[in-house]
């Protein structure tokens, strides 16, 4: 088990490196932030002391050495747009995103899960049907054109809610709303087939033979197995906690780790970019590492399958 | 325990009665007008072929149909009355006063839970959960309580549904098939079990089989279902002996027995219409001094475990099988039966050894299309082995395509009367293989190998998943096949007595090794190692029968 989880971790480090590497090689590629921060007019000898003052003159491969060294001290570079140390810069941005996708994360589990278990004990009724045409619906409409659809109704003609930014808490409502709707489609779909899984496994029957109760044939055995493929999807959407909000935070221009990305982005703000990304990356990889070890928690014929190959 | 002192029923007197069961899906009736009942104490045996509707009766009892299923009849049992369209008032009698069993004891359990907490669900505390399970087989119950399923074999998990089963004390158990999934000798076990726990707590037990020998070991009396309907009831000595229902006797005569060793098994048909089947062409002649047809030579197998070990399936065996012979390949599950036909294809690749096929070597990882040729295996599932959505007779003209067989024009030809060869009606020629029967779709696997004319035909558990009647059709064709083919067969099965009918020698496998090999015959007649000995004394005991016009006998 332990040479398992140590395994995982190597793992996580050499998707983390891959990573890095990514973003730091793609970034070079496609621009030259000289050119970009000091504009196209600007002289020779600027652009040299420019390159000169962030090590750009020096070989990628040791820029990328650097670089490292650098992540693995915490020192992700200063921004060079608002010369603050890009950390802070992100980490200042993550409450504003969390507050975001924490209550979305519940609204979507909460109105998600349920729906699917009523989809999947109504099989082939008009209620799974149509709860199927609503998640079908909620996942393919954009964010971005019920954002906007959303904002010209309640902000522009009604009032009643502000359009952007945070407010107060009534600024809330509308992004989590939209975030919500579109993953609680995607929980509702994969909690029905993974319900419909385990109710149709003989222990079901065995179970109602048995005297249960449908009800409680349901707590007992269906939820808690239909739960292993579900914990996946869950982990996979919270993995995404940091980075998933990009498009509906600026669709609300959100002060938070989305915007942020697209405003660097758009800046040619290179450290800024990295080291959010990096920052999404380390939390995908992170409740991945959780999900796994999950699993183990969840389901005893894996930690068997662990334990003999320890 | 005034409930207990209520439940112990006096052997004799009627338990269960119904009357006027029917059971229909939508349109279609599968249960049309059913009435039987079951005495206090006795062990009720429903035999019928897959479709006869002998489940879904059982579950009406229940009320465990689903509810799309319209239901109509009376019970009374143990004294109340019930109207068996009233699917609440049935299901309360569920886990209280009825217990019941299913075929697949792997997955009746929750695998997320130990067995303490599946035994204490259903209301055991851990003092009666011990005597249960020591009552069901297990000597040290401690150990076993603390087990997860997956940790348990087939037949140990079928113990403790079993254990599961009897916790309310219920009147009757009724088990669906509980030995079918199950190795014979751990089904000779779990039978003795439920043998000994009826009699022993004075339960009736309603045993729904396709088996008839599983029928006549264990049961008082036995119920011929066939499309929904009785086609007789009575002793099974009696029944099987002396068949008044021609379908009985159609399913007696089908079974595969060493009175009719060789011999072409007649179906209903045949016995409809008074006149004995045709007999089979005679077997050719074999001559086990040529060169084999297919020669393994110290091959072994074996796979990678978790812990870096390796697990040999197949240890160092040599076999041959030589022209016009059927080869039996007899064992348990894991014995390596399987994955030494495999081999011999090239689906695994051998370790060691050596497969020659005519004597000459070969090396799966370079052959050529004619090689493969020589070689046909049929597999199992004759559903999963071939594509649902084509017609069966392009999916044999495929394999003519593929090998360049024939010309292009004369191929559908070809097929249509290799289908024809193997039972298949032309009429069925362009049918989808979602439209045809297990044992039709069966013959179109059997048809396209037999297309490409092999040396050897491997048949793994070939007619495992088929009813009685159709096995006994598939096991004819195969013996005429045999005899006009100039082909080898080697026939794998876990079913000794089918073995035993239709093969010339026999090997038996334990554990990756071959246990003991010779004349069909000899071994059957004379075992000569203990293990062999063990798994026919496992074999239930068919009455000898003897059939009302000698057809059987």
């Amino acid at each position: 088990m332990i040479r398992w989880m140590l395994g995982r971790i190597g793992r996580a480090a050499v998707t983390l490196l891959l990573l890095l590497a990514f973003t730091f090689f793609a970034l070079k590629i496609s621009a030259d932030p000289a050119l970009q921060i000091l504009g196209p007019d600007a002289g020779t000898d600027a652009v040299h002391a420019f390159r000169a003052k962030w090590g750009l003159d020096e070989p990628l491969w040791r820029q990328f050495l650097a670089y490292l060294l650098n992540v693995l001290r915490l020192d992700l570079g200063i921004s060079y747009r608002t010369t603050e140390p890009a950390l802070d810069l992100v980490i200042s941005r993550v409450p504003a995103t969390l507050a975001l996708m924490i209550p979305t994360t519940i609204v979507a589990v909460a109105l998600g899960v349920p729906t699917g278990i009523l989809a999947a004990c109504k099989r082939g009724t008009s209620w799974d049907r149509g709860i199927t045409l609503l998640s079908i619906i909620g996942f393919a409409i954009p964010n971005f054109l019920i954002g906007v659809l959303l904002i010209y109704l309640f902000s522009v003609k009604l009032g009643w809610l502000p359009p952007s930014g945070i407010v107060d808490w009534r600024s809330y409502l509308m992004p989590v709303f939209i975030m919500a709707i579109a993953e609680a489609a995607i929980f509702a779909r994969f909690t029905r087939s993974a319900m419909i899984e385990v109710l149709e496994h003989p222990m079901v029957e065995t179970a109602l033979a048995g005297g249960f109760s449908k009800a409680k044939v349901l707590a007992v055995h269906v939820l808690p197995n239909a739960a292993l493929p579900l914990l996946t999807i869950v982990g996979l959407f919270a993995g995404s906690l940091i980075g998933g909000g990009v498009v509906t935070e600026n669709v609300f221009s959100w002060p938070g780790t989305g915007r942020l990305l697209v405003e660097s982005v758009g800046a040619r703000d290179f450290t800024v970019v990295q080291c959010t990304v990096l920052l999404i990356g380390v939390t995908m990889i992170v409740t991945n590492l959780l999900v796994d070890v999950c699993y183990l928690w969840v389901d005893p014929r894996l930690r068997d399958a662990k334990r003999r190959s320890k | 325990m005034t409930d207990r002192a209520g439940k112990s029923d006096r052997p004799g007197t009627l338990l269960l009665e119904v009357t006027g069961l029917r059971v229909s899906f939508g349109a279609t009736d599968v249960v049309q007008g059913m009435d039987f009942a079951l005495g206090r104490g006795e062990i009720f045996g429903i035999v019928g072929e897959s479709g006869s509707g002998k489940t879904v009766s059982c579950r009406a009892l229940t009320g465990l149909l689903p509810d799309h299923a319209s239901v109509s009849g009376h019970m009374t049992f143990g004294g109340g009355n019930y109207d068996l369209s009233d699917r609440s008032a049935c299901a309360r009698l569920r886990g209280n006063h009825i217990s019941m069993i299913f075929q697949d004891p792997m997955s009746a359990l929750d695998p997320l839970m130990r067995i303490r907490r599946q035994l204490a669900l259903r209301g055991a505390g851990d003092a009666q959960a011990h005597r249960l399970l020591q009552q069901v087989g297990f000597p040290d119950p401690t150990a076993v309580l603390d087990r997860y399923p997956h940790q348990l074999s087939g037949g140990q998990c079928q113990r403790i549904v079993i254990a599961c089963a009897l916790i309310s004390r219920p009147r009757l158990l009724i088990a669906d098939e509980p030995t079918t999934a199950l190795d014979v000798t751990i089904q000779a076990g779990i039978l003795d079990l439920l043998r000994k726990t009826v009699r022993h707590a004075g339960m009736s037990m309603l045993f729904i089989t396709h088996d008839l020998s599983v029928v006549s070991e264990l049961c008082d009396r036995v119920l011929v279902m066939r499309h929904g309907r009785i086609e007789e009831v009575g002793r099974p000595r009696e029944i099987f002996r002396h068949p008044r229902a021609t379908y009985t006797h159609s399913l007696v005569a089908a079974l595969p027995r060493p009175e009719n060793k060789g011999k072409r098994l007649p179906a209903l048909e045949d016995l409809q219409c008074g006149s004995s089947p045709r007999p089979l062409p005679r077997a050719p002649s074999i001559n086990r001094k040529s060169e084999p047809v297919l020669c393994f030579s110290n091959v072994r197998v074996s796979y990678g475990q978790p812990d870096g070990s390796r697990f040999r399936a197949v240890d160092d065996i040599s076999l041959d099988v030589y022209e016009n012979e059927i080869l039996g390949i007899v064992g348990e599950s894991g014995s390596g039966k399987s994955t030494l036909s495999r081999s011999a294809v090239g689906l695994v690749r051998p370790e060691r050894g050596k497969i020659r096929i005519d004597g000459d070597l070969i090396d799966w990882a370079k052959a050529t299309r004619a090689d493969r040729r020589r070689i046909q295996y049929i597999f199992q599932d004759p559903r999963s082995a071939l594509d649902p959505s084509r017609r069966v007779l392009s999916q044999v003209r495929e394999l003519l395509d593929v090998h360049g067989i024939g010309r292009e024009s004369e191929r559908d030809r070809i097929a249509a009367n290799e289908l024809c060869r193997a039972g298949l009606d032309s009429s069925l020629h362009l049918r989808k293989p979602g439209s045809l029967s297990g044992g039709q779709r069966q013959r179109v696997t059997i048809a396209r190998a037999l297309a490409l004319e092999p040396r050897i035909l491997i048949c793994d558990e070939i007619v495992s998943a088929l009813d009685v009647s159709v096995q006994a059709r598939i096991l004819n064709l195969l013996l005429e096949i045999r005899a006009q083919r100039n082909i080898a067969i080697l026939f794998i099965s876990h079913d000794l007595s089918v073995i035993q009918h239709i093969c010339d020698r026999v090997v038996v496998m334990r554990a990756g090794k071959i246990v003991e090999s010779g004349l069909v015959d000899d071994v059957w007649r004379m075992p000569a190692k203990a293990y062999t000995r063990e798994l026919l004394n496992a074999l239930p005991q068919f009455p000898a029968a003897i059939g009302r016009d000698g057809v059987a006998a």
